[in-house]
């Protein structure tokens, strides 16, 4: 008897819990859509949106055209006057639709807004060019000394209200772990009106070029470690948030995917995984995940989901500890010989 | 005024303008842009160089 | 024109033949004409766009295309041919120059009547077999923009007739039914064949007659051959064209109504001229009659309209009854042509002792022509709204007056009218907009200069700028202000005080620029000005003005994106908010005093004539006061101080390694580095920096690099290039942008001092380095070019190395302007008052010109050489050998050479010999003059490349710098064969789709040419040596050198090390082929540059000619782009084989010596 792999994330059945992760190569590319549905992936997240940069890019051509036009009698203007520019989010939007012919599996779109203006014109147009849900990008790197961490966690609820009030498909907020009272602000975020939460965002480090001396923004693909971070939020929100609950970065193999699982998550999704193994890897995990189900004798991935949530599981105590002499001590008791460095 | 065929038009100030058809569209464009609009129209090969005064181009219609 | 044409096309906009018109770019006006000469034999309907020189260059084709009766239409800007001097602007004498070219000629006075002539010279040409050259004045009339009734496609239509059409088709040369045309014909029948065509020319009058008619019946609006204004019984009357005719209209119908018997005939049709016509269009009444000319030619009776009109009336018998014809001349290079002038000269028609040739606009105390005009005599009516605003190029001014014409022009019943006025410099220009609004038709082709509303939208202006000379009594005056309505009264100048007071000006402040900046603008204070002038001068209700801006708003920016439109209407809505009137206190408390150039220093014709232009008093200046053959002094830009930089760089010696890259790449020679000698140092203003010298070759020496402050542009390229970082912090250089303002006065006090102190001995210095070359003294300095000019780096090192021998031929572009545009001239001299001397011949003929300097060099060297040795017996062999055979390759050698021929002179001042006297005065041409040959790629590559080309197989020694900045730069950015493949272009909107020229490659082929291409950004050090080679080699030499340009579509601060990407890529190989190592199987050909390391997409993303297409034609963006990276793959390929060729060349020199 197979096992029952489908979940349900932001009110959506899936057909299982493997989904594809914002990330332009995967989910900007509509070849690339095309095969990862046809490996397997329930669900897909559209690359963001950035009024940032569409914001930018109109300013940039602006000046160009207007830069010393008028001003010297031999020369009115410096460039042909050009139809269009493409600027705008129709570029993102065609892709969209383009997406939502090219695959049936449910289309999430993803934006990173700026001002509270933006994030309500462009979260209008997303819905209105049919994505099935619509996920809040949202990272703000706080360096004002001056703003406290209410004011900053305040303009995440501000903005996850407006586009409520705007919207009709479900949402979901992906925000970075640091947050100082992340339950409080996690149930506030669902009060604000998200339907789901994406744990969790992980943010391009900048780093320094030594020759140049100059910062240097470059992206780093996630390791399988790091999804140990979700593992213990998830784990802790399952129980106090009755909103879906989505993990991301770090799941690189079929344990990472089946321990989120276990913590409560409803849905995992991938990027750095497929972008280093290509995206028929997204099979070969589904294989795995179903054998260890059927091994472990589960009837389905509800059943298992949120079994080792913080009140579920058997040692709550190792998700509050976080200091690192507890772990220690256990650690060298099951493994007696090397000593740690 | 007199023209060429002598007849002597009496209106000496600067004549109403003429009022244009009711289908007539009235543009603001500078003489380039006028000389450009028919020849345009009318040409099939248009063989140029570069030369002042280069042109500006109004946001059309 | 060209332009447009090229837009409509490339938008697939068709036409009445259902078919997109080719469009395309030729090498030269020649070419063009060429290219229509064809397609017309080939049956095509064929037109052109040209003006003044281009027009010239057509000639030989227009007579073919008048004598094989080919029907077409060429569209002319009638602009002022070069004589004593370029010039871009407005006058006839280009199209006078092709009136014997058997073509019918029509004349336009206006924006609607350009419209309307273009259409029915198109119908007529046809119906006639004649082709039409259809002119209308340069600027006055191609750039006013005016409101017009519009003609209806249908219109058009309507004027071509089907088979007139399939009859120019029939004729075309056809292998079907081969004909041939283009015979060479002799003496017994050629003449008889020219007059064959005789009832073609003489059918033309009464074919335009007719389609005039058909064309009024059509549309409304006559027209006529010859068409009269006036009074009926009038006995004195002006006859001309183009658009000054305006002006007479105005003035005829003032005095008329006053009574007077005045009128005014406007030629239209003036090839062929039916004299019938004319006469019959001037009122039996008329005696005197003055006839205006827009042109000069010196040396014949009068001017061509002048001799065509006394002809006319002697056939037709009218003289006896009108016995009194004048001729005028007036309007030469858009000169001002007002109804004062027109009435002063019907008043000229009355004396007793008329000027029977006179000119007018100007005052000629030489030969005494010009008639002196009452300026007081004005037209302008009550109704008419008359506002003149002062801007910037950069603020958007001449943009929002654009729009404001268009909005009363095309929604509502008002007439709008729109004329623009730029000053010549490319960097920071003034721009000065003349609007008007009437409830007629508005032809009034002169300036404002009774302005019921005057904008200045510049705070300093009012130090420089009298922008309320034109301002009636009662007028509002809108100033942009940084200060307040109650504290700025204090703040402008005591003229400005003086004329609001006298005047009885309303005074309105805003503080656009801090609105701008909220509603995030930055500096474009357009919308803001716009606005509050709608809402000042009542044009339109208020409420209904701000709509229809942002209408407009909507049509410019629309296809730009959303934040543009909302931060212009953010602007718009926060205009009024900041707008103040002031309340006019009544004395003047002013301290503050405009600045005026008439006190400058300088020699006396600087004193005279430069400053009166610096002070934009030009029109005044006499005829005496100008050069008789356009010599200029040089040496004049430093008197400017145009100070238009917010940012300046300043020095902190404590980092700085003294590499001297921030003085090579400067674009404008505002930051100079000089060592001297410590004992030179007295009387040091505080805050002057200097450190000990760091190299070997000047013990006790101090450097100092100081920046100019107020010739600086503040482009900051200087501190880009900067490779010295302090340890403590990073941003922190040995050079750094810093507000002028905090160090205006300390750093123009040090320059000053800076400039005292002794330039470098050039001897001690080893000046084939770049940190050597930079200690010498730039003798090309202040250019008018853009900030931060990829060009002028090149031509300020090369006038540190040779300046003080140079002589140079430059072509017309964008280094013809910022080097030759009045009022002054970047090229100076050094202290002996040496310097390089220029000159501007054409555009198609530079190479040829140059080539010709050095002929006459290389002949008064030899009669020099000839005359020395005829007195080889006073002066001494060993003299007269040392003279003639010694070394001028190094410093020393050029100044032991200027020492011999000095002590010569002096020898020969004292000597009774027959030929001292000549030998003296030629005797400077011992020491070596170097020739250069300076120009863009628009001429190296396409106009002039066939003179470039014969150039380098004579063998003669010239230096040829080629600026490739891969457009034609000065008129806008139009594609040339340097042009890349996949860049954006006008001519090229959609990618060029073809390879750039190999220009070097080709020089190289000759063999015995010295070719380097270089990147000054890229590798300093190489542009340094291939500068020296190229002179050093006695042939021909070649200079191809990467100017980066704004028409790139890049940061101009980070050009220059952008360029270390544009030849990392490969985009720009640098070599040098030197014909020296070229002889005994050596290998003459080095390339410089590494393999490529980065792909060509990379430069491309950074330059926006590439990437704007990426954005809007992705597919046809990486084909396009794909080819490009293949061509420089292949290119690098055959430059790598290239470098390991064994040459053995024939040397033309040595083997021709022996």
């Amino acid at each position: 008897m197979s096992v029952d792999l489908t979940t349900c994330y932001l009110g959506m059945p899936l057909c299982n819990p493997l989904a594809i992760a914002a990330c332009r190569p995967l989910t900007g590319d509509l070849d690339m859509l095309r095969r990862l549905e046809d490996a397997g992936a329930s669900m897909a997240v559209l690359p963001s949106l950035f009024e940032e940069q569409i914001e930018h890019e109109e300013l940039e051509i602006n000046r160009l055209l207007e830069f010393q036009t008028e001003s010297f009698a031999e020369a009115m203007s410096h460039f042909p006057e050009l139809d269009n520019y493409n600027t705008g989010p129709q570029e993102y939007l065609r892709h969209l639709e383009d997406a939502k012919k090219a695959v049936s599996i449910p289309i999430i779109g993803s934006l990173n807004g700026q001002s509270n203006g933006g994030w309500v014109r462009y979260a209008k147009m997303i819905e209105e060019a049919g994505a099935d849900a619509l996920e809040l990008n949202v990272y703000i790197v706080p360096t004002d000394p001056g703003i406290t961490s209410a004011d900053v966690e305040q303009r995440y609820l501000d903005l996850v209200s407006a586009v409520r009030q705007s919207v009709e498909i479900p949402l979901s907020v992906k925000f970075g772990p640091h947050i100082t009272s992340l339950p409080h602000f996690a149930q506030h975020l669902v009060a604000a009106g998200a339907d789901g939460l994406v744990l969790f965002n992980r943010y391009v480090e900048a780093d320094i070029d030594l020759e140049t001396l100059q910062f240097k923004p470059d992206l780093v693909l996630s390791n399988r470690h790091e999804a140990r971070v979700p593992i213990r939020w998830i784990a802790i929100l399952r129980d106090q948030l009755q909103a879906s609950l989505a993990a991301t970065s770090g799941i690189h193999r079929m344990q990472g995917v089946l321990k989120l699982l276990l913590a409560g998550a409803d849905v995992t999704m991938l990027a750095s995984a497929l972008l280093m193994k290509g995206p028929e890897f997204l099979s070969i995990l589904l294989e795995e995940v179903t054998t260890w189900l059927e091994e472990n004798e589960y009837q389905s991935v509800e059943q298992m989901k949120g079994s080792m949530s913080r009140s579920n599981s058997s040692n709550p105590g190792a998700l509050e500890r976080a200091n690192y002499m507890r772990a220690l001590i256990r650690y060298s008791a099951e493994y007696p010989g090397e000593p740690v460095a | 005024m007199t023209s060429a065929d002598g007849t002597n038009d009496k209106s000496m100030a600067v004549a109403e303008p003429p009022q244009g058809k009711a289908s007539s569209k009235f543009v603001t464009v500078d003489g380039n842009e006028a000389a450009a609009f028919v020849a345009h129209q009318v040409s099939e090969v248009i063989a140029i160089y570069p030369i002042t005064p280069a042109y500006t181009r109004l946001a059309d219609g | 024109m060209g332009e447009l044409s090229d837009a409509w096309s490339a938008q697939q906009r068709i036409n009445i033949f259902g078919t997109v018109p080719d469009v395309i770019e030729m090498q030269s006006e020649g070419g063009a004409a060429g290219a229509v000469h064809g397609s017309l034999q080939a049956g095509a309907l064929t037109t052109t766009f040209t003006a003044s020189q281009g027009l010239l260059l057509m000639i030989p084709n227009m007579y073919k295309i008048a004598g094989e009766l080919l029907p077409t239409v060429f569209h002319i800007a009638a602009r002022t041919l070069a004589t004593h001097a370029l010039s871009i602007f407005g006058d006839h004498s280009d199209v006078m120059s092709i009136r014997q070219a058997g073509w019918a000629m029509l004349a336009s006075n206006s924006v609607q009547e350009v419209q309307d002539l273009a259409m029915i010279s198109h119908a007529a040409t046809l119906r006639s077999r004649v082709p039409f050259i259809h002119f209308f004045d340069g600027f006055r009339t191609s750039h006013e923009v005016n409101k017009i009734e519009q003609l209806s496609r249908d219109e058009i239509r309507a004027m071509i007739e089907d088979d007139l059409v399939q009859a120019c088709r029939d004729r075309a040369m056809d292998p079907d039914k081969p004909v041939l045309r283009g015979s060479a014909q002799n003496p017994d029948v050629f003449f008889q064949a020219r007059e064959a065509c005789n009832p073609y020319h003489n059918a033309v009058p009464q074919i335009v007659r007719e389609t005039m008619q058909q064309f009024r019946e059509l549309t409304g609006r006559s027209y006529d051959l010859f068409e009269y204004v006036g009074a009926d019984d009038a006995e004195r009357v002006i006859v001309m064209m183009g658009s000054g005719a305006g002006a007479v209209e105005e003035a005829v119908s003032r005095l008329s109504s006053a009574g007077e018997k005045v009128g005014l005939v406007k030629v239209r049709l003036y090839r062929p001229f039916e004299t019938a016509a004319f006469v019959a269009a001037l009122p039996e009444s008329t005696r005197k009659v003055a006839v205006l000319d827009r042109t000069k030619e010196p040396g014949a009776v009068g001017e061509p309209l002048y001799q065509d009109v006394v002809a006319a009336l002697a056939e037709t018998g009218r003289l006896s009854s009108c016995p009194t014809v004048l001729g005028g001349r007036y309007g030469l290079s858009s000169k001002e042509f007002t109804p004062a002038m027109a009435s002063r000269i019907f008043e000229e028609l009355d004396s007793s002792d008329p000027k029977r040739h006179f000119t007018i606009g100007i005052v000629d105390d030489v030969t005494h022509l010009s008639l002196k005009w009452d300026p007081r005599f004005s037209t302008e009516e009550e109704d008419v709204t008359r506002a003149v605003f002062y801007g910037l190029g950069s603020d958007g001014t001449v943009g929002a007056s654009k729009n404001s014409v268009k909005i009363i022009g095309e929604n509502t019943p008002m007439y709008a009218q729109g004329y623009f006025v730029y000053d010549s410099k490319k960097a920071g220009s003034v721009t000065v907009s003349h609007v008007r609004f009437s409830p007629r038709p508005i032809q009034s082709t002169y300036l404002i200069d009774r302005a019921n509303f005057v904008a200045c939208h510049q705070f300093n202006f009012l130090e420089r700028i009298d922008v309320l000379t034109t301002a009636q009594p009662g007028a509002t005056f809108l100033l942009n202000s940084p200060y307040g309505p109650d504290e700025v009264w204090d703040k402008i100048p005591k003229e400005v005080q003086q004329q609001i007071i006298d005047k009885q000006l309303r005074l309105f402040v805003v503080d656009a620029i801090s609105v701008a900046q909220e509603a995030g603008m930055g500096m474009r204070i357009n919308t803001i000005m716009q606005t509050c002038f709608f809402a000042l001068s009542g044009v339109l209700p208020r409420d209904q003005a701000i709509e229809q801006i942002k209408e407009a708003i909507r049509k410019t920016y629309g296809k730009r994106g959303q934040t543009i439109l909302d931060r212009n209407f953010a602007a718009v809505d926060a205009a009024l908010t900041g707008l103040f009137e002031v309340q006019v206190p009544s004395d003047i408390t002013s301290t503050i005093k405009r600045i005026s150039y008439s006190h400058s220093e300088g020699a006396d014709f600087v004193q005279r004539v430069t400053s009166m232009l610096l002070d934009g008093r030009g029109d005044l200046l006499p005829v005496s006061a100008l050069p008789v053959d356009g010599t200029f002094p040089t040496d004049t830009a430093k008197i400017e101080k145009r100070s238009i930089a917010q940012e300046i760089p300043i020095w902190d010696g404590d980092i700085c390694i003294q590499c001297g890259l921030c003085t090579l790449v400067c674009p404008h020679a505002a930051i100079r580095s000089k060592a001297y000698p410590k004992s030179s140092v007295n009387g040091v203003p505080d805050g002057f920096e200097s450190r000990d010298w760091k190299g070997k070759e000047l013990p006790d020496h101090l450097l100092t690099i100081q920046v100019a402050p107020e010739d600086c542009t503040g482009c900051g390229i200087c501190v880009d290039v900067c490779p010295a970082k302090s340890k403590e912090v990073v941003k922190h250089k040995a050079i750094n942008m810093e507000p002028k303002l905090e160090h205006l006065d300390r750093e123009r006090d040090n320059f000053e001092y800076f400039l005292s102190l002794p330039e470098v001995d050039r001897t001690q210095i080893r000046t084939e380095t770049v940190k050597g070359s930079q200690l010498l003294q730039p003798l090309f300095e202040y250019s008018g070019a853009c900030a931060g000019c990829g060009e002028t780096p090149y031509l300020k090192l090369m006038s540190q190395l040779y300046g003080d021998r140079a002589l140079i031929a430059n072509a017309t572009g964008c280094s013809s302007i910022y080097g030759g545009n009045l009022p002054t001239t970047p090229w100076s001299a050094n202290s002996d008052g040496r310097g390089p001397t220029w000159n501007n011949s054409l555009f198609e003929d530079n190479a040829e010109f140059g080539l010709g300097l050095r002929l006459a060099l290389d002949q008064k060297r030899d009669h020099a050489e000839f005359l020395l040795k005829s007195i080889a017996g006073t002066v001494g062999d060993d003299a007269v050998r040392a003279i003639l055979e010694a070394p001028q390759t190094t410093e020393t050698e050029i100044l032991e050479q200027r020492k011999r021929v000095s002590g010569l002179k002096e020898q020969l001042a004292a000597s009774d010999e027959e030929y001292a006297g000549k030998l003296a005065a030629l005797a400077d041409v011992f020491v070596n003059r170097s020739v250069w040959i300076v120009g863009g790629d628009g001429w190296a590559y396409d106009i002039g490349f066939g003179g470039l080309d014969h150039v380098l197989t004579t063998g003669r020694n010239v230096n040829i710098l080629v600026l490739d900045t891969g457009v034609y730069s000065n008129t806008g950015g139009q594609a040339s064969k340097a042009t890349p493949r996949a860049a954006v272009a006008k001519f090229a909107a959609a990618g060029k789709p073809s390879r750039k020229k190999d220009l070097g490659m080709l020089a190289v082929s000759y063999g015995n040419v010295y070719v380097a291409q270089v990147a000054m950004g890229s590798n300093p050090a190489q542009t340094v040596k291939a500068f020296r080679e190229a002179e050093s080699y006695p042939g021909p030499s070649l200079l191809m050198a990467y100017s980066h340009c704004i028409a790139h579509g890049i940061d101009m601060t980070t050009a220059m090390t952008h360029q270390k990407t544009v030849v990392q890529t490969g985009f720009w190989p640098l070599f040098r082929y030197d014909p020296r190592e070229a002889n005994a199987g050596e290998q003459p050909f080095h390339l410089d540059s590494r393999k490529p390391s980065k792909p060509f997409r990379e430069l491309a993303m950074k330059e926006a000619r590439f990437a704007m297409l990426t954005r809007m034609d992705g597919e046809r963006a990486d084909l396009l782009l794909e080819q490009a990276q293949r061509d420089i793959d292949d290119q690098w390929r055959y430059y790598e084989q290239m470098a390991g060729v064994e040459r053995a060349i024939v040397n033309d020199f040595e083997e021709a010596q022996s």
